[in-house]
């Protein structure tokens, strides 16, 4: 057949089985080259999730090939899909550009009761769009050629992706010719790669241009019309010309029309990109001088029907009823989005916001009950506050005032850590910079971190090296250093960093500040020469050494800069009084905070028990015991020979403990599942670290059933593990075995008594007689 | 997920009870140990050598489905006519025991698959190499791709000969199957991924005893591009008669048992070969070396078989 169908009219003059078959194959032969052409496991697990596994069997053609290869590709691609971390970090991504977006697009809440549409400045759907289309947008300018390789599929996955889309295009080929539909409908490879590639294009006036050329071969693929929808409608929103802005209006219109036209099938189950189409026709609509509400409203409800469990696109909707002025189903849909997890920051605070201003507009109790709830659900000092009862005209700006100075306070908090963090981080890079004789590969950042235990210690290699015979070997490999051009790097990337910072930036005392390091270095100079000299002639001794460290350290160049720099930030944070600018500071921190593999700036705060993790916090773990140093104990031997001794003397005996192998097992520390067990990072050890058990620790007896109460044997003592926390060391001469007839148990110290039907406890108590002895023997 | 292909030679296999290799050495054939066996090392594939009627391997089969597990289905096939054979007495066959839940086989026209390869190249090949076809395609979490296994036991002739068939097989007529365009049937589309496999009564070049020794990388352009062939494989598999072995290393004696295939294939796949200790790990029970060599060699064969770890990057 020719090409003959060039408008909507004629498309419908086809019967709507063939159209539909055309579609179906479109949709699963693009979906699958996209997956190639784009070669990344996201785009892939985007079109399984909202494609390919989300097909309406009952309306596609029923055919048996077809059907088979459509099997095969969803085989390969759960052979194929990513890990579940890698996708949530995607998706936090995505996440925090929505929750950065969210805010600042929704201003003064106070008038949502009243079911007046609210006038929020952004088209979200069309700026930020939905994690589908978002990620397609972003992918090719934001990702480094680490992350490209990262994302990239596998070669393997490639080539057999490759051979099952040559097969689609033969079925289609086929099908073509069994349902009768104009060939035309049909998309080709070429065609289809052309496509894919236009996409990609990051100028989007040539992209609309390049997608208006090949329109017309794109009648039966109703995703073709949303993007050159979207398109236009981008370009619309991001011109200044007023002129240019009108007629891409238009455009776009017409085509979001086009789409809805041709889109009546339900071919998929849930359709991601409908409801992506449909809220961004929402957003044209909501442009119009008198906005047909009703029929908006009709549309974001059809959006989110059709988006099923896409939480991003939820979330777009919920926007839009907000902008629709539907308050009460927006409600609806945050509270399924705070309880899914989604986003909850940026919804949760929306959410608050909505349930303040019904209570406070109409005394709702109801809302005020929502409200309580809401702040178990997260950490309430990021919802807008709540009165305790309503009073006066004016308390909504009251209460807004006093959620913004709670916000700034949380802001300069995060500031003032973050700094202090970073500051941190740059001691170490500082400190490095006078290498030491010792092999520092493993523990380096708690080697030359900034604790006082750590500069002893650096201090004593040091000396030891200057004050050997071969401190030659060493003056030599510090003067080869060049520490000077060292230092004066780590300088320059510390206020590199903090110019990332805009608030920095900004500062009128940006450039003082930056005098402050510059004039230390200068101070610094005749001191640092002379230094460098006499590791130059060889007579560099260690006095010299402690007065490089002791005067010349980071914090001697940077105490002052840090501070004031500091204090200037938080005048400006003090001096902002909208929470966009809020939103601004925080975004730039947490970019910061990025940038350097600081932890996220909000990691601070959490008082929140439901989201305070254990992994985030080791800032009481304690990995140097006071003993190593031989400050509070007589301890002279190092614990390895301890260890080796114990571990020798209990090796063969420890097994026989063992009643029923399913449920307990024994693992001696040179064995693999040791380690394993060590590993686990839900393990808390509340009075030290894992680090420091892991030294210590000989034999770990692990509970395998439910009660997991685990023994771990250290070398100064017993240490009970109950449900992953690890009690406290009780001495081996403080253990007591009390056999009451048919259970043996073991006390060890109020409330804590071991017993286990599953171990001999008679044979045990053997085993810590003979740790015991060996421990007396160390003095321990 | 990974593919275990196995290559074990059975040593005469039939029912009898003497060895019919000109060895002439009691055999008490113990058919749940060399079932154990092809179980316990989770072989999907194993490619057979040696194997004497069809029938013992059938009841290998009937014993490997006899403990019921819905991970496991096992099925046979012997290879029975073996072209160029007219006038030899030559009864060796080989063929392949497969796991139905993991693989099957391809379905092609003229039901050539698997069969004896002796199309060009192949030609003049003392014992032609038996090849099959199968995919993971439609089994459960099964992905798009096919396995192609060309099963050799090059005849243990003069060192020369040995040396002269391994060159054709390699630089001939293996290029020639992974080239092989035949859509099944069910007109399936995959990539193929192409082993030669099985004893090549030749050393690797790891060992000095020998000077006959077949080189790790081996060139060809005889399809007209030059592509070169690797063989894995160096650990020791045939065995010794049982002297006084103290060490179950020195049970062994010639590293003969190989997998050869091109060597781009590491890009697309994470291929691991090794040796089954089989010898310690299934007659623990013996006390000393010998014992366990002269037990295996009695109850099993006297190799050990290969295994083949393919992980799908």
């Amino acid at each position: 057949m020719d090409n003959s169908i060039s408008s909507i009219q004629e498309l419908e003059s086809i019967s709507p089985d063939k159209l539909k078959a055309a579609y179906a194959l479109n949709m699963c032969t693009v979906s699958v080259s996209q997956i190639i052409d784009y070669n990344d496991v996201y785009v892939l697990e985007q079109e399984y999730d909202a494609i390919l596994n989300n097909l309406n069997l009952e309306e596609i053609p029923k055919d048996e090939a077809l059907l088979k290869t459509l099997t095969e590709i969803l085989n390969t691609i759960t052979f194929f899909r990513i890990q579940e971390v890698k996708k949530t970090q995607l998706d936090k991504e995505y996440q925090q550009r929505v929750k950065n977006a969210i805010w600042s697009a929704v201003p003064n809440l106070s008038v949502v009761v009243s079911g007046n549409p609210i006038a929020i400045a952004m088209a979200l759907a069309t700026q930020v769009g939905t994690g589908y289309m978002n990620y397609r947008k972003e992918k090719k300018n934001a990702l480094s050629d680490k992350e490209k390789s990262e994302v990239e599929l596998q070669i393997t996955a490639i080539e057999q992706f490759n051979a099952l889309r040559r097969e689609l295009f033969t079925t289609a080929w086929r099908l073509a010719d069994k349902y009768g539909f104009p060939d035309c409908l049909r998309l080709t490879e070429k065609q289809i790669k052309q496509y894919n590639s236009i996409l990609l294009d990051q100028d989007e006036y040539r992209k609309y241009a390049r997608l208006e050329a090949i329109q017309s071969k794109f009648l039966a693929y109703p995703p073709f019309w949303y993007f050159f929808a979207h398109t236009a409608l981008y370009i619309a929103t991001s011109t200044d010309d007023a002129e240019v802005r009108e007629n891409y209006l238009q455009k776009a219109r017409s085509h979001f029309e086009q789409h809805q036209a041709i889109n009546k099938f339900s071919i998929l189950r849930e359709d991601q990109l409908t409801a992506s189409a449909d809220l961004e026709y929402v957003d044209l609509l909501l442009l119009d001088a008198t906005p047909h509400y009703d029929r908006i409203c009709d549309i974001i409800a059809d959006a989110a029907e059709k988006a099923g469990n896409a939480n991003d696109v939820l979330q777009l909707c919920a926007l839009a009823y907000l902008r629709a002025g539907k308050t009460d189903v927006a409600t609806r849909l945050f509270k399924i989005l705070v309880n899914e997890e989604y986003n909850t920051v940026a919804n949760a605070r929306i959410l608050s916001r909505l349930y303040v201003s019904q209570y406070i507009s109409s005394g709702d109790r109801e809302a005020y009950s929502n409200y309580r709830v809401l702040e178990t659900r997260t950490d309430p000092i990021y919802l807008f506050p709540m009165p305790a009862q309503v009073s006066g005209d004016n308390q909504d700006k009251l209460l807004e005032d006093s959620f913004i100075s709670k916000q700034k306070s949380i802001l300069k908090k995060e500031f003032r850590n973050s700094l202090d963090a970073f500051a941190k981080q740059n001691i170490i890079e500082f400190n490095s910079v006078l290498s030491t004789p010792v092999k520092t590969s493993e523990n380096r950042e708690t080697y030359y971190s900034y604790t006082i235990q750590a500069k002893e210690q650096r201090m004593s290699d040091a000396k030891k090296a200057l004050s050997d015979t071969r401190s030659a070997d060493y003056v030599n490999k510090l003067r080869e250093r060049g520490f000077k051009y060292g230092f004066v790097d780590v300088l320059n990337s510390t206020v590199a960093g903090f110019e990332e910072l805009s608030c920095f930036r900004s500062l009128d005392t940006h450039d003082r500040l930056i005098q402050i390091i510059e004039k230390k270095l200068r101070n610094a100079k005749v001191a640092l020469d002379n230094l460098q000299k006499k590791m130059n002639d060889g007579s560099f001794a260690f006095d010299d050494y402690q007065k490089l460290v002791d005067d010349y350290s980071y914090q001697a160049f940077t105490e002052a800069f840090f501070s004031k720099t500091k204090d200037g930030i938080m005048l400006a944070i003090d001096a902002t009084s909208d929470l966009k600018a809020i939103e601004e500071f925080d975004h730039d921190l947490e970019e910061f905070c990025k940038n350097h593999h600081l932890p996220a700036p909000d990691q601070y705060i959490h008082t929140f028990k439901g989201s305070a993790r254990k992994s985030d916090n080791h800032l009481n773990e304690r990995f140097f015991n006071y003993e190593l140093l031989g400050e509070t104990s007589d301890w002279s031997i190092d614990i390895e020979s301890i260890r080796t001794s114990m571990m020798e003397s209990i090796r063969k005996s420890i097994s026989d403990i063992v009643i029923n192998s399913a449920k307990v097992s024994v693992y001696i520390r040179d064995n693999k599942q040791f380690e394993t067990y060590l590993e686990n990072d839900n393990l808390i050890v509340p009075d030290g670290s894992v680090y420091l058990l892991r030294q210590k620790a000989i034999v770990i007896i692990d509970d395998k059933t439910k009660r997991d109460r685990d023994l771990i044997l250290c070398v100064d003592g017993i240490r009970l593990v109950s449900k992953n926390t690890v009690r406290g060391c009780v001495k081996y001469c403080d253990v007591v075995y009390v056999n009451s007839g048919d259970t043996a148990v073991l006390n060890l110290g109020y409330p804590d008594v071991y017993s286990n039907k599953d171990v001999k406890i008679d044979i045990l108590k053997g085993i810590i007689g003979e740790l015991d002895a060996i421990a007396r023997c160390h003095g321990i | 997920m990974s593919y275990i292909i196995g290559s074990f030679n059975l040593r005469d296999f039939n029912f009898s009870n003497r060895s019919s290799d000109g060895e002439d050495e009691e055999i008490k054939r113990d058919f749940d140990k060399i079932a154990q066996i092809i179980i316990d090392e989770k072989f999907d594939v194993v490619a057979l050598q040696e194997l004497n009627a069809p029938l013992p391997l059938k009841f290998l089969t009937s014993v490997l489905n006899r403990s019921k597990n819905y991970s496991r289905a096992y099925e046979c096939i012997f290879g029975t006519d073996m072209p160029n054979q007219s006038g030899s007495k030559d009864p060796e066959r080989y063929g392949f025991i497969w796991n139905t839940k993991r693989l099957r086989l391809l379905k092609t026209r003229r039901n050539s698959n698997p069969g004896y390869y002796e199309n060009a190249g192949a030609i003049g090949l003392i014992r032609p190499p038996y090849y099959a076809r199968f995919t993971a395609r439609g089994m459960l979490g099964g992905a798009n791709f096919e396995l192609r296994l060309v099963n050799t036991h090059i005849r243990n002739a003069r060192e020369e000969i040995r040396i002269v068939e391994f060159n054709v097989l390699v630089r001939q007529v293996l290029p020639r199957i992974c080239d092989h365009q035949e859509i099944s049937e069910d007109g399936e589309i995959m990539p193929a991924y192409t082993f030669l496999l099985g004893d090549y009564n030749l050393v690797l070049n790891k060992s000095e005893r020998s000077i006959y020794k077949i080189e790790t990388v081996t060139t060809t352009n005889y399809t007209g591009k030059t592509r070169s062939f690797m063989t894995a494989q160096e650990e020791e598999t045939s065995l010794g008669l049982p002297k006084d072995q103290t060490s179950i290393e020195e049970c062994y004696a010639n590293n003969y048992d190989h997998f050869t295939y091109e060597t781009d294939l590491d890009r697309k796949l994470i291929l691991t070969p090794q040796r089954v200790e089989a010898l310690g790990k299934y007659f623990f029970e013996s006390p000393s070396a010998s014992d366990k060599l002269s037990k295996y060699r009695q109850n099993v064969s006297d190799h050990v078989p290969i295994r083949l770890t393919v992980d799908l990057k």
